[in-house]
């Protein structure tokens, strides 16, 4: 059979022009993201959906602008409306739950997929590193947590703004409060997607990962609250130690550190103080999300083109 | 562009993929044959970049493609496996991969949509790939590979499960691409497909590297018996013709075939056969239908130095 077509020679001067590699990354990631929000993926729609209209309800339309963003409850804690959004559904009426539902549903395919399908063959014989792949894969996951973290709390803060009559006084004394919860969504989006990639790149499938990752980092903060307050109850020293276990309330101790706020587990409608140094957090921050990053790297650098 | 392997060795674990393996390839096509799991995705994968030898080394034009990101930009990969976004048009999925390059979606497109009609694919690249026969999924496999006008493609059982007419296309192509001074590696099941294309062959089993470079060549270096047969027209001198060649001092066995009517000499010097036996035949009055060799075939390469039924 003869093929119809010809060869067109002017399309046939491709040159990967390697100078703009940081393009090609940000590229394959923004690609990605495209697809991973298209309309007809209906579950993580609806939880977006979903946290969206519970920042409306919750932080927006019932609250008050005197109390924002933080105000004292009792002598020695704050309840802040951008640590509360965070939080436990069932304790603090937080989002905790959704967030940790999109990152799982985000994040479980991304890498796992492209592994059982054998495409990051593709990918990797192309003219891009094993880490320039994996960054090109954390930015969708990090794009979609800052679409629900970042952006409603910035609605939170615009419609408080405009509650105290659109002050540029106001503006100007809240002005730290971008900075923080830019950081605070920073923290909780990076750190969510990266054991979210790691979950994925180790179980390579999406389900399976996407439930690992739910269950590893929700049902690791309830386990680790349920423990917490039984120790606290039965009074054994050193109980705060093992909310280091749970990812959710170590992003907690780091956030409560950015609003410079004493950090406490609420419970049973309750405060339950905790005493955990800065410099602890940091420390097991640091072990697990560099040992993550680490162990996915690794990963991805000894996946090698086997049958 | 030339592609080196020197003494490399690839181990996962206790087991061995391949061990000691040479190859020294330059343009034009070069056909990697070996049976089921003898290391030949091994091979094209180390050279790939994708996986690196337990010992040894690969390089391409010097280089090692395991690091160097600079040399991947020349590779073309066509992988034996599927590997496709099924939700994806056969348009949608080549122009991805270019886009990855950073050049705008209407090059990519306007890129993948000649690509794709190059390999005769025009009125099927608006569907989903999910919808794609055999044929057209390896179609579609070779057209992301070459759209990036790679100098080097490597190509992992492209033939598997394409009909005839996608082979013969494929070969076409591949022939085409060939004599531009494009540097193809090609691993096939199917022999006859391998001996169309190509003379240039490296033979795999068993992780071990058999032989390689051109077959004819390979063959005379093979010091097995070559069997040539010659077909009379009158059956009636079969025995007389079979009698005549035992006592030639170059044959080393005679067997008559009745039911095909022709006699099959085996010698190691065929050449003097060649130039000896039309005098003979003329001197006998014996006339025959054909003289001919099936030895030079891949096939018989094959079965001489890959021992095994798998291969058949």
């Amino acid at each position: 059979m003869k093929s119809k077509a010809q060869v067109s020679e002017r399309f046939r001067d491709f040159d990967a022009n390697l100078t703009t590699r940081p393009w090609i990354v940000i590229g394959m990631g923004l690609r990605k993201f495209g697809q991973i929000m298209k309309f007809k993926n209906y579950g993580l729609w609806s939880l977006i959906v979903i946290v969206y209209l519970f920042a409306l309800v919750r932080f927006i339309l019932f609250a008050d602008s005197e109390n924002y963003p933080c105000m004292d409850m009792g002598d020695e804690y704050q309840r802040c409306v951008p640590l509360d959004y965070y939080g436990d559904f069932f304790t603090q009426g937080g989002t905790r739950i959704f967030l940790i539902s999109i990152a799982a549903i985000a994040s479980g395919g991304v890498i796992g997929n492209d592994m059982a399908n054998k495409s990051i063959h593709l990918y990797l014989s192309r003219p891009i590193s094993r880490l320039d792949y994996l960054i090109a894969r954390f930015i969708p996951v990090f794009l979609i947590m800052i679409l629900v973290t970042l952006v409603p709390n910035i609605m939170i803060f615009t419609s408080m703004w405009s509650d105290s009559g659109l002050k540029t006084d106001w503006l100007l004394d809240h002005k730290w409060l971008i900075f923080d919860l830019i950081v605070q969504a920073m923290v909780y989006s990076t750190g969510l997607a990266i054991i979210g990639l790691t979950f994925s790149t180790a179980i390579k499938k999406e389900n399976p990962a996407s439930a690992a990752f739910f269950l590893f980092i929700y049902g690791s903060s309830t386990i680790c609250e349920i423990f917490f307050i039984a120790l606290k109850v039965i009074e054994v020293d050193g109980a705060d130690f093992i909310l280091l276990l749970s990812v959710s309330h170590l992003l907690d101790c780091i956030s409560f550190a950015i609003f410079d706020a004493k950090y406490y587990v609420m419970a049973s409608g309750f405060p339950w103080e905790t005493d955990i140094s800065n410099i602890q957090i940091g420390a097991v921050f640091t072990v697990i999300f560099a040992g993550c990053s680490g162990l996915m790297y690794w990963m991805i650098q000894q996946m090698e083109a086997n049958k | 562009m030339r592609i080196k392997l020197e003494q490399v060795t690839k181990n996962y674990g206790n087991v061995q993929g391949i061990s000691n393996i040479n190859l020294d390839v330059g343009t034009g096509i070069t056909g990697i044959l070996g049976p089921n799991g003898a290391g030949k995705s091994t091979t094209m994968k180390m050279i790939l970049g994708l996986s690196r030898p337990s010992r040894g080394r690969v390089t391409v034009e010097g280089k090692d493609p395991f690091t160097s990101q600079d040399l991947k930009r020349n590779f073309g990969f066509v992988p034996e496996y599927d590997c496709f976004y099924e939700h994806m048009t056969g348009l949608e999925f080549v122009a991805y991969f270019l886009r990855m390059h950073d050049i705008s979606k209407e090059k990519a497109e306007g890129m993948a949509r000649e690509s794709l009609s190059e390999l005769g694919l025009e009125l099927a690249m608006d569907r989903k790939i999910n919808t794609y026969s055999r044929g057209m999924r390896q179609k579609t496999k070779v057209a992301r590979a070459t759209v990036f006008n790679p100098e080097i493609l490597i190509m992992d059982e492209p033939f598997q499960g394409a009909d005839p007419t996608t082979r013969i296309l494929l070969m076409e192509k591949m022939t085409k691409w060939a004599e531009n001074g494009k540097t193809i590696l090609v691993s096939s099941h199917i022999l006859h497909d391998v001996q169309s294309l190509t003379d240039n062959i490296a033979l795999i089993n068993n992780g071990k590297m058999l032989a390689y470079g051109n077959r004819h060549e390979i063959r005379d270096l093979i010091n097995i018996p070559r069997p040539i047969s010659i077909v009379p027209v009158k059956k009636g001198n079969l025995r007389k013709l079979a009698k005549i060649m035992i006592d030639k001092k170059w044959t080393k066995a005679t067997a008559i075939d009745e039911e095909n009517n022709e006699v099959t000499i085996e010698t190691n010097q065929s050449e003097e056969i060649y130039l000896e036996l039309p005098k003979i035949l003329q001197k006998e009055k014996i006339t025959v239908e054909k003289i001919y060799s099936e030895d030079d075939s891949l096939d018989s390469l094959y079965s001489k130095l890959v021992e095994g039924a798998q291969w058949k």
